[in-house]
């Protein structure tokens, strides 16, 4: 049934395939801008200490964290979940059996490869092509990665789901989508990277679930992080998925008591 | 008797926000929020025994849909107890979707962007069908329910007829032993609703289906249904068959007359004037006593009129009287 969930998601996206066209090109254009901040602070040598990574690696690390790991509308998630309940179509949801948020995760999965398939992957090999962009050394760090990225987005998914199902309480999407976009791009690390944090906000934010989405899996694909450490961290990002499951999983149950449909 | 449906002194309230008017009211509700408690269903008991048909019908506000969605499992009741088959639906949520379907008339269980097709496939997994039973299922409703020519459409491409056949056909496809349809007829043409009245009665004999149907438009329950329940300001005001409404109703007849110049307020002994337009008056007649001839009498010497009938009420006439009165009247 997820499979299946899975595919009609992908399917939703290409009966408008027009979108990817413009998809490639504004994650061209942020990246661009990303990469223009960092190359006029490598030029003026401020910050960048000897331990500081190399431009090409820094390249790669804002492709490989904004353009392609993190290339999920979240904001369609919560906005969904907010227009269900507020139109009352929530109950449709509840009239068939599986779980609602099982129903959401697969759907954006299927969004979500289709975003990295058709937008992300071609943006980043045109990004490859134009700035100096480095290839994982080692095959295990390869495919380390890809189970962080699979972890990440399931973590993404996840604090996107909790934030969205406050929305049956709270009733208002924009001031929660606005936290969280606020929230992505500097505790992900993104725009900055963690070790740039001051701190203790860098410890934090090593701490708190957003690495997991973007810094975490920028850092194991450049070979940044070592292989016994990187083990620990794929079992703390597994972790964080189980607490964040048990949270939906309460904050749902107490939904479906106190769901009230509107628009009769 | 088996029952379907048990329903027991099920109440539901919500607590809803009491915004308070001046020009700081908006303050003090920020600061302060007020609730307030409406009661959408009121201490409600009725059942429905297996393969029957009900009409279940209220005023707007009734509370017709929450009653519906409590039943469905996705509304909680206050206090009470509702019985789907011997199971309470919103603790056996899953469970009690797999033996229901539920076709909402201004909502959508398809996928929109995708061909009709695609939302019967994700059905037969998700409510894990067997190949040889999704096969019959999908092969009788594609036959009854006409929907062979746009199969492979897009939904959004839909006429608002065929996609109501498709999510007729999309909450049957499971075979579920209860099907619940809320307005399943708005916005249909005449002839679309014709048609989907004669697929429900099709399938409602030949599945022995037990079907809850809530509609404004009354020839839906005429034709659809055997029984009907009638709600008011969340409760139960009439439960049984349109001819015992009609029948404890009393003997209420409407008399119409059109005159031929605008006319003022004519009043009519053993009659009331329920509707006083210049050129046509519609009075209600309430007492056996007021016969035809009697009447008659009456009439005899204005001379304006051009036409004059006395007829029994329909039965939207004989809803609409429950629904003002908030009960039955019976009159002697």
């Amino acid at each position: 049934m997820f499979l299946n969930i899975v595919t009609l998601s992908f399917k939703v996206n290409i009966a408008y395939r027009f979108d990817f066209i413009t998809g490639i090109i504004s994650e061209i254009v942020r990246a661009v801008a990303r990469i223009a901040i960092w190359a006029a602070v490598y030029e003026t040598n401020i910050l960048i200490s000897s331990a500081a990574p190399s431009f090409s690696q820094m390249t790669t690390h804002l492709i490989i964290s904004g353009t392609l790991v993190t290339r999920w509308e979240f904001q369609g998630l919560i906005r969904s979940i907010d227009q269900s309940v507020k139109s009352g179509d929530l109950s449709i949801n509840l009239l068939h059996p599986i779980d609602y948020p099982i129903y959401l995760f697969a759907r954006e999965v299927g969004n979500y490869i289709y975003s990295v398939a058709i937008v992300a992957l071609p943006a980043v090999l045109i990004l490859s092509f134009w700035f100096d962009f480095d290839w994982p050394d080692k095959f295990s760090y390869g495919l380390l990665f890809v189970a962080f990225w699979f972890v990440g987005f399931t973590i993404f998914f996840l604090i996107a789901c909790l934030f969205g199902l406050l929305t049956i309480w709270l009733m208002t999407a924009f001031a929660i989508e606005w936290l969280l976009e606020a929230l992505m791009p500097i505790l992900a690390g993104i725009l900055v990277p963690l070790w740039l944090l001051p701190e203790p906000l860098a410890t934090l934010a090593r701490i708190l679930p957003f690495a997991w989405i973007g810094y975490y899996p920028s850092q194991i694909y450049l070979g940044r992080i070592e292989l016994g450490v990187a083990w620990i961290l794929l079992v703390g990002g597994v972790l964080w998925v189980g607490l964040l499951v048990c949270w939906i999983s309460f904050l749902w149950h107490r939904a479906t008591k106190q769901f009230t449909v509107h628009g009769g | 008797m088996e029952f379907a449906i048990e329903v027991c002194n099920v109440t539901k309230t919500y607590k809803i926000a009491n915004n308070r008017d001046g020009n700081t009211g908006w303050f003090h509700s920020l600061v302060k929020p007020e609730r307030k408690e409406l009661t959408a269903v009121s201490d409600l008991s009725f059942q429905v025994s297996t393969g029957d048909s009900v009409g279940y019908l209220g005023p707007n506000g009734a509370g017709k849909s929450t009653m519906i969605k409590m039943m469905t499992g996705i509304l909680v009741p206050t206090s009470g107890t509702i019985e789907l088959r011997g199971r309470q639906p919103h603790l056996h949520r899953k469970e009690n979707a797999q033996h229901i379907g539920v076709v909402f008339g201004q909502r959508s269980q398809l996928w929109w962007e995708l061909p009709v097709v695609d939302s019967f496939e994700l059905h037969k997994i998700m409510y894990s069908l067997s190949n040889y039973c999704y096969e019959r299922n999908k092969n009788y409703l594609l036959q009854v329910l006409e929907i062979k020519n746009f199969w492979n459409q897009s939904v959004r491409q839909l006429s608002l007829g065929q996609r109501m056949r498709a999510e007729l056909a999309l909450a049957l496809i499971h075979e579920p032993k209860i099907l619940f349809l809320d307005e399943p007829t708005i916005g249909l043409d005449i002839e679309a609703k014709e048609a989907v009245r004669k697929i429900l009665r099709q399938i409602q004999s030949e599945r022995e289906l037990t079907i809850i149907l809530t509609s404004h438009d009354l020839q839906d329950i005429r034709e659809i249904c055997s029984k009907v329940i009638i709600v008011n300001g969340g409760e139960l005001i009439f439960e049984g068959t349109l001819d015992t409404l009609r029948a404890q109703m009393g003997p209420e007849r409407r008399l119409v007359i059109t005159f031929a110049k605008p006319t003022g307020e004519l009043r009519i002994a053993g009659t009331a004037l329920i509707s006083n337009d210049k050129f046509e008056k519609h009075y209600l007649i309430q007492d056996r006593a007021t016969s035809s001839g009697n009447i008659l009498a009456q009439l005899k010497d204005i001379d304006n009129i051009v036409d004059f009938s006395v007829r029994e009420l329909t039965i939207e006439e004989i809803v609409k009287s429950v629904y003002r009165n908030g009960s039955i009247v019976k009159c002697s």
